[in-house]
């Protein structure tokens, strides 16, 4: 029993298990996750004009905010007039999105949100996103075209060089903490930032930027292959929305992971907790936490498209030079660093 | 070199090579008709002689005088920055057909791109050169005639699409 | 001990890029061959902007013909207008008066300020400085403002006419470019901090799309691309026209062992360098701009070309701009021939590309500024 369905004892009686972590999962999307990207895409939309020196979105509804739901009507009504989508790359593409979206039962909203709340928690969640960059890979691959063949496994290669430091600063952090599991991780920071692990010691902040850079390599650049083919190819409306909305979860997924296990995640003043408390309960402590944690999250994202709107982009190879040769030898100092650091608090 | 001891030069290589000499307009630009056997020749020695060197096909058109194709090249030279301009022309003995004439790409590779054009739009066949045969890049395919001769007329309609009719502007 | 048939396949990739990609900056057709990401070999095919604009400059009259001279190409209308006015008047020998010679180097001084801007953008949009790409389109819209008040179009001007100009300037235009001028100059050392000097874009840029200077010598190639590789051609200053003997023009050259000689890197400076010589010309011209007629021949004059012809040359903003003019006496132009600075960059491309990655594609072709629309015709 999840800790939400306590609200609603009676669905343990009539759903099995399984059917609950899917409802779970399906409100968790509808209601939470595609609302908040749609915020992000309106907000991305109008940092990146800002910086550009240009207006943005400004036309439908007050300074804008409804752009997305009119872009979202717009793109659902596309068809491809040229050609069928082929079979292969298609199936690939929806594998992929699966693939990402099951995160979504993994990640921990809040205290009581966690749908799946395992000891291995944060390595399943890395394992899932270096499977869907396997899929991505497919994605270019199954095309059959030297292209796709070209984008596939460049993108793959820009995904193993970018997770390598990305799994070692999840070790470092798990040694910090002392286990992969989301509450153990979770409970190690407080809500003040000098008790946040990024700053807890030097090789933490190291492992937290490292962490972020790998993130750009390991999962940023999906979009290059759904430029190319979802939008020449087989680009029917659902599927441009599809593509886009994964390509924001990526960077959310991202950028949650890197507030929980750096950022201190969703912990609370304990005034706040006690006055959320007396408001109403549990549920309005959940959501608070919910939105520490969403706030956080979406002050991250908005760095990352602050700096990918105003720095130019690297090569692919220069990327996986950059991850292998500068990211690789940085994670593993941090994690041989917080080896020392953990060796020398259990001697004492 | 001054231009009285390059065709002396020229004289003695390729003995009745250079037909007339005049100038390019109101320039001060020299202007020497080339007999048509004699333009690769001809190119060649203005290129390789150490003081003459002239190097850069700068310019190559082609116009049409009456019966008969002009092709006018402007060389340069990048050492001294001196300019020639040689000519030489060909009959299009047949209204219609394809003109033959000497390729200068051996020479000057930089020709290619100009005897490209010129053979597309003039309808002429640039000879023992190294410019591949291709298909026409600049014309839709199935384009009929070579536009930029005299005697072209514009058919009513291409691939389906109707030609607007030949107006002349009263500006 | 092996058996070849379970080798991985490594015969080269083919990618036909083109004739609308995104990396391109104008329709072309290239066939690149690949051996993983690194090109081994490239052709182009051109022809897509085709038009005809020398047909049309046979069948139209002679003073309708400086709007179709503008089509050439849009981004450096100027020059080819320039050209043709040049070579009319030499044949007729029409006598321009000083101050629309002036008016002449105004006009082509912020043509050419708005082509490299336009490059520089280009260029920043193929390394992904989509921040920088943006500033400076708006600065460059200020330079589009300044023609738009002289001639009544941004990009098409159509403005100057046999003898001279069309009109004279506005009152308070001369401010207003003076000013637009010293904006332009001080945004130059933004985009020193915000893309030249940076590691990044320095990283994209240099020794990527190497050219030669005996690449550029074989391939006649002429402007920023030549200057980058240490050769210099500059019409401006060896064969002054048009009043630019009275104006002192420092070219910006690439000095001979520079590390990024030739690179697209040195493209790039060389063309900010040239934006920065332009300032100074315009200033320059504005300072020594006599009172006077803006055109030697009213609007209501016949023109009469007598027989003749005329060979001019130009400086545009991608090089040396030649126009060929032969007139038989009659209402029509006989010939007009435009030999054009892109097409140098197109012969030269096949033998640029091999050995770059594919991902520096749209860098390279952002960094030669090829005009298609003038070497198509």
């Amino acid at each position: 029993m999840t800790p939400w369905t306590s609200f609603f004892p009676w669905v343990n009686d009539y759903f099995p298990s399984w059917v609950q972590s899917f409802f779970g999962v399906f409100i968790a999307t509808l209601l939470v996750i595609v609302p908040l990207l749609t915020i992000f895409v309106y907000l991305s939309r109008k940092i990146s004009a800002d910086i550009h020196a240009r207006i943005g979105p400004a036309v439908v509804g007050p300074a804008g905010m409804f752009q997305p739901v009119a872009d979202l009507l717009k793109i659902l009504q596309r068809h491809t007039v040229v050609k069928e989508a082929p079979l292969a790359p298609l199936i690939w593409f929806y594998l992929r999105w699966m693939i990402f979206f099951s995160t979504i039962a993994i990640i921990p909203l809040g205290f009581a949100a966690s749908i799946f709340n395992s000891e291995l928690g944060i390595l399943f969640f890395f394992w899932i996103v270096l499977a869907a960059m396997l899929a991505t890979m497919f994605v270019g691959i199954s095309h059959g075209s030297a292209q796709g063949w070209f984008l596939g496994m460049q993108i793959w290669a820009q995904a193993v060089a970018g997770a390598f430091p990305a799994s070692v600063t999840i070790v470092c952090a798990a040694l910090h903490s002392g286990s992969f599991q989301w509450t153990m991780v979770v409970d190690q920071q407080g809500f003040s930032p000098l008790y946040w692990s990024a700053f807890s010691n030097p090789f933490q902040f190291i492992s937290f930027l490292v962490f972020l850079s790998s993130g750009v390599a390991l999962v940023g650049l999906s979009n290059i292959l759904d430029g190319v083919f979802v939008y020449n190819d087989y680009g029917k409306g659902m599927r441009i929305i599809l593509s886009k909305l994964l390509y924001c979860y990526s960077i959310f997924l991202w950028s949650i992971m890197a507030v929980i296990l750096y950022l201190g995640a969703w912990n609370l003043p304990p005034r706040l907790i006690s006055a959320a408390t007396y408001i109403g309960g549990n549920p309005a402590v959940n959501i608070t936490q919910l939105g520490c944690l969403f706030i956080k999250c979406f002050f991250l994202m908005l760095v990352m498209v602050f700096l990918n709107n105003a720095l130019p982009r690297r090569r692919s190879d220069q990327i996986t030079y950059y991850c292998w040769r500068i990211l690789g030898p940085l994670s593993l100092l941090a994690l041989f660093g917080e080896g020392v650091i953990n060796i020398g608090g259990m001697l004492k | 070199m001054d231009k009285k001891t390059l065709l002396s030069k020229l004289n003695e290589v390729v003995p009745g090579a250079v037909l007339r000499k005049q100038r390019m307009g109101r320039s001060e630009m020299v202007c020497l008709w080339i007999e048509t056997k004699s333009i690769q020749r001809v190119a060649e020695i203005i290129k390789q002689d150490n003081e003459i060197s002239l190097d850069w096909l700068e310019n190559l058109s082609a116009m049409q005088i009456g019966e008969a194709l002009v092709f006018t090249y402007v060389v340069s030279s990048w050492k001294f920055g001196s300019t020639l301009i040689l000519r030489g022309s060909a009959d299009i003995n047949v209204s219609g057909g394809i003109v033959s004439f000497p390729s200068v790409t051996k020479t000057w590779p930089m020709a290619i791109a100009f005897e490209s054009e010129i053979e597309e739009l003039f309808g002429v066949s640039f000879q023992d050169g190294t410019l591949h045969k291709k298909e026409k890049s600049l014309l839709l395919h199935g384009w009929v005639g070579f536009p930029l001769r005299k005697d072209y007329v514009f058919p009513k309609q291409v691939l389906g699409i109707s030609h607007c009719q030949q107006v002349t502007s009263n500006v | 001990m092996f058996d070849s048939s379970e080798w991985l396949n490594t015969d080269l990739n083919t990618f036909e890029i083109g004739p609308y990609d995104y990396r391109l900056q104008a329709p072309m057709k290239l066939s690149l061959k690949a051996d993983g990401e690194l090109i081994v070999s490239a052709a182009i095919e051109t022809g897509f902007l085709h038009k005809g604009v020398e047909k049309a400059l046979e069948i139209q009259k002679w003073r309708a013909s400086i709007a179709y001279a503008d089509r050439l190409d849009s981004s450096a209308a100027v020059f080819a207008e320039l050209a043709l006015c040049l070579g009319v008047e030499e044949i007729i020998m029409l006598p321009v008066p000083p101050r629309a010679q002036k008016i002449r180097i105004i006009l082509s001084e912020l043509n050419r300020i708005s082509s490299h801007l336009a490059c520089v953008a280009a260029v920043a949009r193929s390394t992904g400085a989509l921040a920088v790409m943006h500033h400076v389109l708006r600065d460059r819209e200020q330079v589009l403002d300044l023609l738009e008040l002289v001639s009544g179009a941004r990009f098409s001007p159509n403005f100057l006419r046999f003898g001279g100009v069309k009109e004279d300037v506005s009152d308070g235009f001369i401010e207003k470019m003076i000013e637009t001028c010293e904006t332009i100059l001080i945004r130059l050392k933004e985009y020193d901090k915000t893309l030249i000097f940076s590691d990044t874009f320095i990283g994209r840029a240099k020794k990527v799309g190497l050219i030669e200077k005996k690449l550029a010598n074989e391939t006649g190639m002429t402007g920023p691309n030549a200057k980058a590789t240490g050769l210099m051609y500059d019409v401006r200053s060896s064969s002054p026209y048009s009043g630019y003997a009275d104006i002192d023009i420092n070219v910006p050259l690439a000095p001979a062992g520079h590390e990024h000689l030739g690179d697209a890197y040195a493209r790039i400076l060389i063309r900010i360098q040239e934006i920065a010589t332009s300032i100074d010309i315009l200033k320059q011209a504005a300072e020594k701009m006599p009172i006077g007629d803006f055109c030697s021949k009213k609007p209501e004059d016949e023109i009469i070309v007598p027989r003749g012809e005329a060979y001019i040359r130009v400086e545009s903003s991608r090089g040396l701009l030649g126009c060929h003019v032969v007139s038989d006496g009659g209402p029509t132009p006989a010939r007009i021939q435009f030999r054009t600075p892109s097409m140098a960059g197109v012969m030269a491309l096949p033998k640029v590309l091999p050995g770059n990655k594919l991902d520096d594609l749209s860098v390279i072709l952002s960094s030669m500024d090829l005009g298609m629309s003038e070497v198509d015709k």
